[in-house]
Parts: C-alpha cells; sequence; structure tokens
C-alpha cells in the first residue's frame, strides 16, 4: 500500500495531466470525426460518382492501415516535408479525428439506410429539398440510431489515445510509464493508469446510455430501426 | 523535395519487407492464442455458476477496458516478459476477450430448441455441444471473425513500442537513419492496406464456402 502512495501521490500532477491530455485527444478527435463522418456518409449515399468515388477510397484507405502508421505520416512525414508542421498533440488530434472519420462515417451510412426509405419520398413529395431532407428529417433520426456506436467509439478512442504517446504526448500511458521508470514501481504505475482508464470508460458509457436514454423518441425505438 | 522517390530502392524496401514474417506471424499466433483463450472465457461466462461466471466476467471487461499499449508495456516492464513473448501475450489476451463475446453471440444465436431436441434424443449435453452447437456457432462466427483478424493485424504495428522487428518497427528504423519519412510510411501504409485487402477477400472466401445456406443469413 505504501508503494502505491507513493506511486500516486507523490505524482499527482502528472496523473491529473495526463488523465487531461487522454480526455481532450478524445474529445476533440471524436469531434472531429462526427463532421468528418457525417460528410463522407453524406457524400457516399447521396454524392455524385465523384464524390462517392472520394468517400469510398478515403474511407476504404484509412480503415484499412492502423492507426499509428496514419500518426507517424502525419507528424513524422508531413513534419520533416516541413509543408506542415504540428506539435506532437495536434498531430494525435488530427490523425485520431481523421481515422474516427472514417468508422464513423460507415456508422452513419447505416444509419442514413436504416430508415425507411418511404420517408425520403414523402419529404420530396412535399416540396423539401435535399437539404432540408437530410437536415430535417434523417438526420434527429441519424443521430440516435448512431448514439450507441458513439458510445463504442468513444471507448476506442480513448483506448487508441494511448498510441499519441509515440509521439511524445504525455498521456495516461506515457505518464504512467515515466512514473514506473522513476519510482520502478511498473506494476503498480501501470495499475493505477488501467483503472483510471476502466473508470473511464465506465463513465463514458454511462454518460452515454443516459444520453440515449434521453433523446429517444417514445414509440420509436432506436433499436427498432437499427436492422 | 517533397517525395523523393529514391528512398524507396531495393536494398530499403527488401529491408522493411523482411518485417512481414514478423507481423504475420504475431497475427496468427496472437488469433489463434485469442481463439483459445476466447472460447474458455465465453464458455467460463456462460455455463460455471454465479461466483465464478463473475469472474471471467470481470477478466473479459478488464482486458477490454485497457488500452493494448498499456497491456504491452505492463507484460513487458512489468512482468519482465521477453519482448516478442509479451507482444503475442498482448495481442492474444485482448483479442481473447473480443472473440469470446464473438463467440458466446453466435452460440447464443442458435436456438435453444436444437439444445431441448439434442437432449430429447438421448445425447448428452457435451454431445449436443461437440455436434450440434460448436459447428454451426463456428460457421455464424467467421464475419464478425473476419473484421478481429484484420483490428489484430493492424494492432501488431502497436508491438513496436516493444521493438519487435516488424514491418512498423523496421520501416521506423530505415526513415530515421535514411532521415525520409513520408516516403517509407505511406510505403508500409500500402502495405498494410494489401495485407487487410487479401485477408478480407480470402476470410469472405471462406465463409462462402463452408457457410450453410439460410443459416446466419442477415437478419
Amino acid at each position: 500500500m505504501n508503494s502505491l502512495e507513493a506511486v500516486l501521490t507523490r505524482y499527482k500532477d502528472f496523473w491529473i495531466v495526463g488523465l487531461k491530455y487522454t480526455m481532450w485527444i478524445t474529445v476533440a478527435s471524436i469531434l472531429i470525426g462526427i463532421v468528418l463522418g457525417l460528410l463522407f456518409a453524406i457524400m457516399r449515399i447521396y454524392g455524385n460518382r465523384f464524390f462517392k468515388a472520394i468517400a469510398v477510397a478515403y474511407i476504404d484507405l484509412i480503415r484499412g492501415t492502423p492507426m499509428i502508421v496514419q500518426l507517424f505520416i502525419l507528424y513524422y512525414g508531413l513534419g520533416s516535408t516541413g509543408i506542415v508542421k504540428f506539435t506532437p498533440l495536434q498531430a494525435a488530434i488530427i490523425g485520431m479525428g481523421l481515422n474516427s472519420g472514417a468508422y464513423q462515417a460507415e456508422y452513419f451510412r447505416t444509419a442514413f439506410l436504416a430508415i425507411p426509405t418511404g420517408q425520403t419520398e414523402a419529404a420530396l413529395s412535399l416540396g423539401m429539398t435535399r437539404v432540408q431532407l437530410i437536415f430535417n428529417i434523417l438526420l434527429p433520426q441519424v443521430i440516435r440510431i448512431v448514439l450507441p456506436s458513439w458510445t463504442n467509439e468513444l471507448i476506442a478512442l480513448t483506448q487508441y489515445s494511448s498510441l499519441a504517446m509515440v509521439l511524445t504526448v504525455m498521456e495516461l500511458t506515457a505518464v504512467s510509464k515515466y512514473v514506473g521508470s522513476k519510482t520502478f514501481l511498473y506494476i503498480q504505475a501501470f495499475s493505477v493508469a488501467g483503472v483510471i482508464y476502466l473508470f473511464v470508460s465506465v463513465v463514458l458509457t454511462r454518460l452515454m446510455v443516459y444520453f440515449e436514454n434521453r433523446l429517444s423518441i417514445p414509440g420509436v425505438s432506436a433499436q427498432k430501426l437499427r436492422i | 523535395m517533397i517525395f523523393d522517390i529514391s528512398v524507396l530502392n531495393p536494398s530499403n524496401l527488401l529491408y522493411v519487407l523482411k518485417g512481414i514474417f514478423w507481423t504475420l506471424f504475431l497475427t496468427f499466433v496472437s488469433i489463434g492464442l485469442g481463439l483459445v483463450l476466447g472460447s474458455v472465457l465465453a464458455f467460463g461466462e456462460v455455463y460455471l455458476p454465479p461466483p465464478f461466471s463473475y469472474i471471467f466476467r470481470i477478466i473479459g471487461e478488464i482486458l477490454r477496458g485497457i488500452p493494448l499499449m498499456l497491456l504491452f508495456l505492463i507484460l513487458y516492464f512489468g512482468f519482465n516478459l521477453g519482448m516478442a513473448l509479451s507482444a503475442i501475450l498482448g495481442l492474444g489476451l485482448r483479442s481473447a476477450s473480443y472473440q469470446g463475446q464473438i463467440f458466446r453471440s453466435s452460440l447464443e444465436a442458435i436456438s435453444a430448441g436444437q439444445m431441448h431436441a439434442g437432449l430429447s434424443l438421448g445425447m448428452t449435453k457435451f454431445q449436443v455441444f461437440k455436434e450440434i452447437l460448436v459447428p454451426q456457432a463456428l460457421r455464424i462466427m467467421i464475419p464478425g471473425w473476419t473484421n478481429e483478424f484484420i483490428t489484430v493485424l493492424k494492432d501488431t504495428s502497436i508491438a513496436f513500442v516493444l521493438g519487435v522487428m516488424d514491418i512498423m518497427t523496421r520501416a521506423d528504423f530505415i526513415a530515421r537513419s535514411v532521415g525520409r519519412y513520408l516516403e517509407i510510411y505511406i510505403f508500409i501504409a500500402l502495405i498494410y492496406f494489401v495485407l487487410v485487402k487479401i485477408s478480407m477477400s480470402s476470410l469472405n472466401n471462406l465463409y462462402e464456402k463452408i457457410r450453410i445456406p439460410g443459416l446466419g443469413e442477415k437478419r
């Protein structure tokens, strides 16, 4: 217990900074991912052949390569050419946002396709434009369908944010490694990090379930719409 | 020069490509380990009486809840396992927790009537399991399992932090020694992409070949 205290109290500030970076990376990248995902999903479903091809290629390429390689291309690759020079934190957030965008595009696409086509026909026959159709009719339902996938994505991103460690961001895993190497109490330091990760994912799951219940339309269950 | 093609000369490429061995070795061994441990986890969770089943469930939750990177570091620094062993165990344990879930859900997708039918024909519970449920569950499992395979294939790149000589580590090594990063990393991104596509299409072919027509169709 003594050793655990040494790991926790003496390095309290480090743990707090680590948690802050982890959460910051996760939240920022999921927000980028939502915007990109929506954009690519709409491009893929409603776009002409050109936009569709771009969206498909993007989603395929991102989902077919490891996130760590993407982060390295962004940080070391682009950084060494001198076109854009990101700080490690920026590279981590942008890289994970781009990555999440491809995955979320697929969630959004399946959600769009889960809504009965009758609604699209009805909206168009009432004289709505496509933009109105997407934003007024489909999107409010799509968001409700996609919420459970966001829970998974949030937790996945919380875990993958540990990759920012190789870009020298001091997030939770990097902090635990640092504390471990300082005190030689590796197992204790890693356990603390593990417990924090578990705690964060439990809290995030609860929060998302709350939102799901809060947003659900009585009688229209998202469960039923998801095929 | 933004993109210097001369970095991608045969000797550099060959050096990087040798890493495919480790990448595939890690993938297959840890998928295999994950399959064995995952079925143990799934059985424990479903068929053991409550106090024991909770233990299996908590183990699964923990393995799913902590980042792979942290798992690697725990095994490598905490338990002082070698780098290859840490990589295999880390990937395998994590994959076990996911494969257990895939296996469990495909077992549950088979209707309980088959169990009753088997028992009423005089088969023992184990026989029903071995002869009737598992052969079907394994087939239903394949699409979910394909995703898991690809995830593990991509996640082998994280073993880079341990220094296992896979594609990623070798690419990083070459990139640092030559001082050109973009070309090499784009090259390995393409290698991973090709590997993912190949494994995806071959597993889909396998599924088409061994699936029972009508069983496990999109519901």
